[in-house]
């Protein structure tokens, strides 16, 4: 089994917490806010169609609007499989995390 | 709105389903930033963010396509492992194709460079006289720019070049506070305005551009010359003496970088007498302030000359600027340039030939695969980013091999052009997307024609028929083939003729003997008691002759129009060589005396009489030249003799009128000492000379040259042309070779079969070989008639270069056609033979 990808985890997260209002620009916003980081948008939409082909999330299209040009937002919304993936990774996490103390990473 | 441009591009790399949404995304984000920051801002962070987004967009694209992308290489790999002949002739082929172009690239990069490191290179011109034929002098009387700087309020500098070295002698002696002194002679010595340094930036080792200059009797060295006579002492402030009569102090030491047109290893001030002097002539150069107009200066000078000058030729000539990063390029190299990059981009293309010709000549191996694919719904566009792909591979590829045959050509190449290029010059960003693009370029020019080619089938045709190979394509394939071995055939008869000029060159008798001749340069000390220092050396029974002259006798270029005859057109102004020597001169050299005598040692009355050429006799119209009056620089004599004409410059240009003088008025000019000598004992002769030389000048170094080896150098560029062309021909016609391999192997692979029904039916060996090998020597015998042509008018422009040359030769031309001929038989009899002795059964046994 394949975990999630730092990454995808990433992503997963910002989804699950903008909630409703989960589509590209305030996704990317977030995540690199959250990493203080450059996201270009092409990297956010790579990652979100790897998400949506392995099933974590799916997409609710929006009313088209003037501001975006006659386009209309795409919103993402996580799925089950999303869900228990992100799982996944908080357990791995503390399972590897569990021993391991700030002064025992400070001594090296 | 968002720049259009970038709008598309977005469109061309997202995914369809993402391209609405992500759109929608810019847009929305653009339209914030423009109502906060501005429209200009915005518009700048929309292509930032579009081409910031081009990776991951790529990612998410291909990473879909993968299977099939993953499947091109399975292809690809197989493909290469079951034709290795193929893969091996067209990596070789292309990857020294390659190492050819990156090693022309490194060296064009060099020549462009030179002179571009100087911070004000775009403000810094030469001055130059434009002579009514249209020749470019780069040599300005002395008076002339300072006149300029006075009248023209753009100009903020000048510096003139005074090259000291080629006119007089030059010692140098550095006394250390302990020990022997220091002293060489040396010949790159100039001298220059005191603006020099605050207009050309040379990286100072020792000093700085502000003081190096400052009093006249400053001194700068280079790096190697202070090495030469300080070692590992600081130069700063040490006295060096010139001639043994004045001290110059080294203010600085500077770093002179090769692609630098100057190169002097000394300069020093130059004194302002001479801001007078409108005879000699040496280059200017002048700084122009940054925002002035260049034409309005060149039309401010133009005329000076004329307006200034005393002489009333000047009317005729035409002051004019020249950029200084242009001027190493304009006396002659640009041709060099130019061809060398003609030559590189046809190398290439041989290489890029050969693989067209064998992907499309074994296609048939691809067709049903191609047929297969298209079944299966491949579209047509698909197949041909397949075939691309390969091909790319293959450049790639390539690509990594020529990376290592530059390393090792490298050093070749500097020791044919004299330069010092380095590997490291490939590890510059702009050099990665120079080599990315090359491979790229390489790999779509061979690949483009295949992939149409193969993906052209139809698929219910190659599927059908059992043998899907028709040789349909072939006129494409005879022309490439024709013009690759036009190209080969081409650059061995340039070798051939550039050679065979070089022979005829010297094998020309030069009209003087340069055998056992040494040259000694000549000092203060030497010159004032030349007389007694002759005498001395001929007590040596070895020594045979003695005397002295300005120059080497094959390098006395030195013209004049101060010259008067009886019976001349007073209108005229001559142009006559004259030679400034010593008694004996004609002797020394074996010159040949046609009529009268020579120059008398020790007779006062020859002081003031002429010896003059076969050449001068004819110009000045004398019937019986003896005893006719001469008037030269406006000391009246007598002619005594006439000799024969003698190459005194090298054969690019013409035998003048010459007149030697023994005038003790000119003594100053004199730099050598010529002594021949008899070829017994010479070791014993050379340690007289030194002996004699040192009692006399003990305070001066001691040199000597024999100096028949200099001749060598004034052809130097051209043997250096004819190395890299017979370099280039061997390249050419190696890969043309390789690719004419592989085309006669998939020929006599497509008539295996023909070829062993003709031998059961009783056909001999040669009879086969014949057959095979027919075709391709009509191709080469074609190639020849297109390159004959050529190559004769391309050569008998560059012959033009001389004055004296061979003929052109048909037979040179033959003689390329059958070494052409010859080296293609290799490979095609080669493939011709193995088919032809292979057993029939072999053949046919599976029908």
């Amino acid at each position: 089994m394949k975990f999630l990808s730092r990454q995808e985890e990433l992503l997963l997260l910002s989804i699950l917490k903008l909630g409703k209002n989960a589509y590209g620009v305030p996704i990317r916003q977030h995540v690199s806010d959250v990493t203080d980081k450059y996201w270009s948008i092409g990297a956010i939409y790579d990652v979100l169609d790897r998400l949506t082909r392995k099933g974590f999330v799916f997409t609710v299209t929006g009313e088209p609007e003037k501001k975006r040009g006659g386009k209309s937002k795409r919103f993402y919304r996580i799925t089950k499989q999303g869900v228990r993936a992100l799982e996944e990774v908080k357990e791995l996490q503390q399972k590897t995390w569990i021993d391991i103390s700030v002064p025992a990473l400070k001594s090296k | 709105m968002p720049p259009p441009i970038a709008i598309r591009l977005l469109k061309m790399t997202a995914s369809p389903s993402d391209y609405d949404s992500a759109f929608g995304d810019l847009l929305e984000t653009f339209e914030y930033i423009a109502g906060k920051e501005g429209h200009k801002k915005a518009k700048r962070w929309f292509w930032k963010e579009v081409l910031k987004s081009l990776l991951g967009f790529l990612r998410n694209r291909t990473g879909r396509r993968f299977a099939m992308i993953k499947n091109y290489f399975t292809i690809a790999l197989r493909n290469i492992r079951r034709n290795k002949t193929f893969t091996l002739i067209n990596t070789l082929g292309l990857a020294v194709g390659m190492a050819c172009f990156i090693l022309i690239t490194l060296w064009i990069q060099d020549e462009l460079s030179y002179d571009k490191f100087h911070t004000n290179k775009d403000d810094l011109y030469l001055l130059t006289i434009i002579h009514p034929d249209n020749i470019m002098d780069p040599n300005v009387p002395y008076a002339l720019a300072p006149r300029l700087a006075e009248e023209v309020p753009e100009i903020a500098h000048f510096t003139r070049i005074y090259s000291l070295g080629s006119i007089r002698t030059c010692t140098f002696k550095y006394q250390p506070s302990q020990g022997m002194p220091v002293m060489y002679y040396e010949t790159n010595v100039d001298l220059g305005d005191s603006s020099f340094f605050s207009m050309f930036s040379f990286p100072f080792v020792y000093g700085n551009a502000q003081t190096a200059f400052q009093d006249p009797h400053s001194l700068v060295i280079t790096k190697r010359i202070a090495a030469k006579y300080f070692g590992r002492e600081n130069p700063m402030g040490k006295t060096l003496t010139l001639n043994n009569q004045e001290d110059l102090i080294v203010t600085g030491v500077i770093d002179i970088p090769s692609n630098s047109h100057l190169q002097m290893d000394f300069i020093a001030r130059l004194p302002s007498r001479l801001d007078n002097d409108w005879n000699w002539r040496d280059p200017s150069y002048v700084l122009l302030k940054g925002d002035s107009s260049l034409p309005d200066v060149k039309e401010k000078i133009k005329g000076s000359l004329s307006r200034h000058s005393p002489y009333p030729f000047a009317d005729t000539l035409k002051v004019d600027l020249l950029p200084l990063t242009k001027v190493h390029l304009s006396f002659g190299r640009r041709m060099y340039v130019y061809i060398f990059s003609v030559i590189a981009v046809f190398v290439l293309l041989i290489a890029c030939v050969n693989y067209m010709n064998l992907a499309t000549a074994s296609s048939s191996n691809r067709v049903r695969e191609v047929g297969l694919r298209k079944v299966m719904g491949a579209k047509r566009q698909e197949l041909i980013q397949q075939f691309l792909g390969e091909s790319i591979l293959m450049s790639a590829v390539g690509f990594g091999l020529s990376l290592i045959l530059v390393r090792i050509g490298l050093p070749l190449i500097n020791s044919l052009t004299a330069k010092q290029l380095d590997f490291s010059l490939l590890y510059r960003h702009s050099m990665y997307l120079y080599l990315l693009g090359l491979v790229l370029i390489v790999g779509l020019v061979s690949g483009l024609y295949p992939a149409f080619f193969l993906s052209s089938n139809r698929p219910a045709e190659t599927l059908k028929t059992s043998s899907p190979f028709k040789s349909k394509r072939s006129l494409f394939r005879v022309v490439t083939v024709v013009g690759q071995f036009a190209v080969s055939v081409l650059l061995i008869a340039c070798t051939a003729v550039v050679f065979q000029q070089l022979d005829f060159i010297q094998k020309r008798p030069l009209g003087f003997s340069l055998d056992h001749v040494l040259k000694v340069p000549i000092n203060s000390i030497l010159l004032n008691r030349f007389q007694s220092y002759k005498n001395d050396l001929l007590q040596n029974a070895n020594i045979l002759n003695v005397t002295a002259g300005q120059a080497v006798p094959y390098e006395e270029d030195y013209k004049t129009s101060g010259v008067e005859w009886e019976g001349k057109d007073p209108e005229m102004s001559p142009n006559i060589r004259y030679s400034i020597v010593q008694s004996d001169y004609m002797e020394t050299f074996g010159m040949e005396v046609l009529d009268g005598r020579t120059f008398q040692s020790g007779s006062m009355a020859d002081m003031r009489n002429y010896v003059i050429n076969e050449e001068a006799a004819e110009y000045m119209g004398m019937e019986d030249p003896v005893g006719q009056k001469l008037v030269f620089w406006g000391t009246a004599g007598t002619i005594i003799g006439v000799v024969n004409n003698c190459h005194h410059v090298s054969l690019h240009r013409e035998i003048m009128p010459h007149i030697y003088t023994i005038n003790p008025r000119h003594y100053n000019a004199l730099k050598y000492v010529f002594i021949k000598i008899s070829s017994a004992n010479v070791p014993d002769t050379l340690k007289y000379i030194k002996e004699t030389s040192m009692s006399y000048a003990p305070n001066f170094p001691y040199e000597y040259n024999f100096i028949d080896r200099g001749v060598q150098t004034l052809y130097q560029s051209e043997h250096r042309l004819g190395k890299i062309f017979s370099a280039f021909a061997f390249l050419a016609i190696f890969i043309s070779c390789l690719g004419i391999f592989g085309l006669a192997s998939f020929t006599a692979e497509k008539r295996t079969k023909e070829i062993g029904i003709r031998k059961v039916l009783g056909a001999p060996v040669s009879h086969i070989v014949i057959l095979l090998s027919k075709e391709f020597s009509r191709w080469i015998l074609l190639a020849n008639l297109i390159a004959w042509p050529i190559g004769w008018y391309a050569m008998s422009k560059w012959l033009q270069n001389f004055a004296y040359r061979t003929g052109l030769n048909l037979l040179l031309f033959i003689f390329a056609g059958l070494l052409s001929l010859m080296v293609a038989a290799l490979p095609v009899g080669y493939q011709a033979v193995k088919a032809a002795i292979a057993d029939p059964v072999d053949s046919l046994r599976y029908e």
